[in-house]
């Protein structure tokens, strides 16, 4: 029989904008990730939140089998080679259960002047300089963004391999990521199939460019999702989940409205007056919460585009659903938010045990699936 | 008396990083009070060790044990070591240095280091404090940085670690922990070293007992003598070029005057100068180490059994009565794995603290 497809679920995205509470805490859902089945934690390297080295490594002292993996750190707050040496302590502390995630960092302020040039370059040189690393090599790079030279790590791994994640929402990222990643991470939050296909098209011209097919890495999904046993308490906060994706998608926020590389996806299907309601009125960098008038042109339809939001057992169908819908993704990485009521942590909490609900109905039906083929 | 073991990991450490994990808890056990972690370009990472320790210890401070203003921005030392703090309330400390003994891997300049610890140490205790922080300096600028939590502590301890006489003042000015770094263990040089830092506490109007004052001490103790004084040679041929400005970093440094305590013979420098690089050998080759007279060895370092090391540290505490801490800078002996020899000193220096600490300290008598 053919084996099921097993995704591999990931929780995202803290610390973040609404989280208000000790770093303590991001350990304790750590924890709670791996007894509900989740595989993998993200740890967000926002600045100036809790630090996400730091953070990692206590989520990887406090958990047993979970993947812990930054989500996502970039080429410029911290030299490549110190990257590096992080990724590779903690892989020393906890070997297998490490993996570096790698973005742009287009959309991190630049706090002491700093410049961010050419992101895909810099992504491109980051992992070499990190993989060269973990092998024990001495690097010396001149690179176009970095340069470094005679590093060598002073320790040796046993094992070595410390899987990259390259989260990619622009096409030259994506082509990128296709290339070089061991697991690409599809960042748009745009529960669209066509445009899903659109970014594995873009995943494979770059798989092609490096020789490697697409079975040669892993397809990991961002899915932003919120879970309560009350689904409107679920379906109010979605709505600023959606907020953001919308300022994403149309290119409306801060940080995307000056990108050439992007285009809004011709799927998209948000009213221009919402989206510039939005834009005008709300800034999804500082502002935790959407006001409620911004919520209120949020319709349904509008906010499903962009998230999965309700109880346990709607989301699980539409997970599954969507998971159907994306046979060569190999994991979906949830970007929680908390519902509303108590506090952030148990509002996380809440959903990541609705989750629990919604992977074991997804691996359900992917035995099913695969017992069906078999059959 | 506060005892602080360091300085791990650094050259010859090739174990896991586990077993730094494992030492701290031994530290913790043997009655250390605090364990300082290296941050040594590309040792393993200072602050997932320094993590890692917190976690698997209930008491025992870490401390960076130093890093410096270039490695990283100071906001992201800033927000690491409020991270930490908060996982283990407190029992972090910032210790930071000058930094002009590390290699620039990646081209990066370190100009103004002085100015540099200034505007670092600022910038780290805004923003414990939860200030937004604009800041333009010689070295440092930041804009509009501001942590996104609640600090546990806005005054979590600053270490300085010293040795030139400006970053001695500077530590007296501002440090909440002065480190005298220097690995030259005679009275009359520390206390010239404490009279500049006595003179930055007075420029700034500190009291002189208002902060802590730690002397580094390279050490080799066990129960064989012998293999415990030949094990400390090499860290004293360490202490020697630095003290004599013989090695590659000390060289071209202007703020730096050998003591006139200074007393080891020309040709010994020169020998070890020219025929041994400490940053990259990590053992003193055996010719060498026979150019280190016992006499010349007790300037530099602390070696033999804990009962001779104990004796010893309560004649430099009644010597040095305003130093409330050491730092232990040991070099297990040679004939076990690295690990085992630090696990046996450690061992061995829970005789040491409970003989220092326990004493009678003659000084208050």
């Amino acid at each position: 029989m053919e084996p099921a497809r097993r995704l591999k679920f990931t929780f995202s995205n803290l610390p973040g904008l609404a989280w208000r509470e000790p770093v303590g805490r991001i350990v304790d859902l750590a924890r709670l990730c791996e007894e509900v089945g989740f595989d993998r934690f993200g740890v967000s390297d926002w600045r100036f939140m809790s630090d996400c080295l730091v953070t990692m490594t206590a989520c990887l002292q406090r958990t047993h089998t979970l993947g812990i993996q930054s989500q996502v750190t970039d080429p410029y707050v911290r030299h490549p080679a110190l990257t590096a040496a992080a990724h590779a302590t903690m892989q020393d502390l906890a070997p297998g259960r490490v993996i570096l995630g790698l973005g742009g960092g287009r959309e991190q302020a630049a706090f002491w002047g700093q410049t961010h040039p050419y992101p895909i370059d810099a992504v491109r040189e980051a992992v070499a300089i990190c993989r060269a690393m973990f092998a024990g090599e001495a690097v010396s790079f001149e690179g176009k963004a970095i340069r470094v030279y005679g590093a060598r790590l002073n320790f040796r791994l046993a094992d070595a391999d410390i899987p990259i994640l390259i989260a990619a929402r622009g096409r030259g990222m994506l082509c990128l990521a296709g290339e070089i990643a061991d697991v690409v991470h599809f960042a748009s939050w745009f529960i669209n199939v066509a445009h899903y296909r659109d970014n594995l098209a873009a995943v494979q011209e770059g798989a092609v460019r490096g020789g490697r097919t697409v079975n040669d890495f892993e397809i990991d999904v961002s899915i932003p999702v919120c879970i309560a046993a009350d689904r409107e308490r679920a379906r109010r906060p979605a709505r600023r989940l959606a907020a953001q994706a919308i300022l994403w998608m149309a290119g409306a926020e801060k940080y995307s409205s000056g990108r050439r590389d992007w285009r809004t996806p011709v799927e998209f299907n948000v009213p221009p007056l919402v989206v510039d309601a939005l834009r005008t009125r709300w800034d999804m960098w500082s502002q935790p919460e959407l006001p409620d008038e911004l919520a209120a042109m949020i319709t349904d339809d509008i906010c499903d585009q962009f998230v999965v939001a309700g109880e346990p057992r709607e989301c699980a169908e539409r997970m599954a659903r969507i998971v159907r819908e994306r046979p060569e993704a190999t994991g979906i990485r949830i970007q929680a938010h908390p519902p509303r009521g108590g506090t952030s942590y148990d509002g996380y909490a809440e959903t990541v045990r609705g989750m629990g609900e919604v992977i074991e109905h997804v691996h359900a039906q992917s035995s099913a699936v695969a017992a069906g083929a078999a059959r | 008396m506060k005892f602080t073991f360091g300085n791990l990991p650094s050259i010859g450490w090739e174990e896991p990083t586990g077993h730094l994990v494992e030492l701290a808890q031994r530290a913790e056990a043997a009655g250390f009070d605090r364990f300082g972690v290296s941050d040594w370009r590309f040792y393993q990472d200072c602050f997932v060790v320094m993590t890692a320790c917190l976690q698997g210890t209930t008491r025992l401070q870490v401390e960076s044990l130093v890093t410096d203003p270039y490695v990283r921005h100071p906001s992201l030392t800033a927000a690491a070591h409020a991270t930490m703090d908060e996982l283990a309330p407190g029992r972090t400390i910032m210790g930071i240095g000058g930094g002009v003994e590390q290699p620039a891997f990646w081209g990066e300049s370190r100009p103004h280091p002085l100015d540099a610890v200034r505007e670092t140490v600022e910038i780290c205790r805004q923003m414990w404090r939860g200030e937004r922080v604009d800041f333009e300096g010689k070295v440092m600028r930041l804009h509009q940085a501001q942590l996104h939590f609640v600090a546990p502590r806005p005054n979590i301890p600053v270490l300085i670690a010293a040795r030139g006489r400006r970053m001695l003042r500077l530590a007296g000015e501002l440090a909440d922990i002065v480190h005298l770094a220097s690995f030259f263990v005679n009275v009359g040089h520390h206390r010239e070293n404490l009279a500049a830092v006595c003179e930055g506490a007075r420029a700034a109007g500190r009291a002189i007992d208002s902060f802590e004052v730690d002397i580094s001490m390279p050490c080799s103790i066990s129960p064989d003598r012998d293999a415990a004084r030949e094990a400390a040679r090499r860290p004293a041929a360490q202490g020697i070029l630095w003290t004599a400005a013989a090695e590659r970093y000390s060289r071209g440094r202007t703020d730096w005057v050998r003591p006139a305590q200074f007393r080891v013979p020309d040709d010994v420098v020169e020998a070890l100068s020219s025929e041994w690089d400490f940053w990259t050998q990590p053992q003193l080759p055996a010719h060498l180490a026979r150019l280190i007279t016992d006499d010349i060895l007790d300037d530099f370092a602390l070696a033999g059994t804990a009962e001779e090391c104990a004796a010893r540290l309560r004649q430099i505490q009644e010597d040095l009565p305003r130093i409330t801490g050491l730092r232990i800078y040991a070099v297990p002996p040679a004939g076990t794995s690295l690990y085992q020899g630090y696990v046996d000193m450690i061992e061995q220096f829970e005789t040491v603290i409970r003989l220092v600490n326990d004493a009678v300290p003659t000084w208050a008598s």
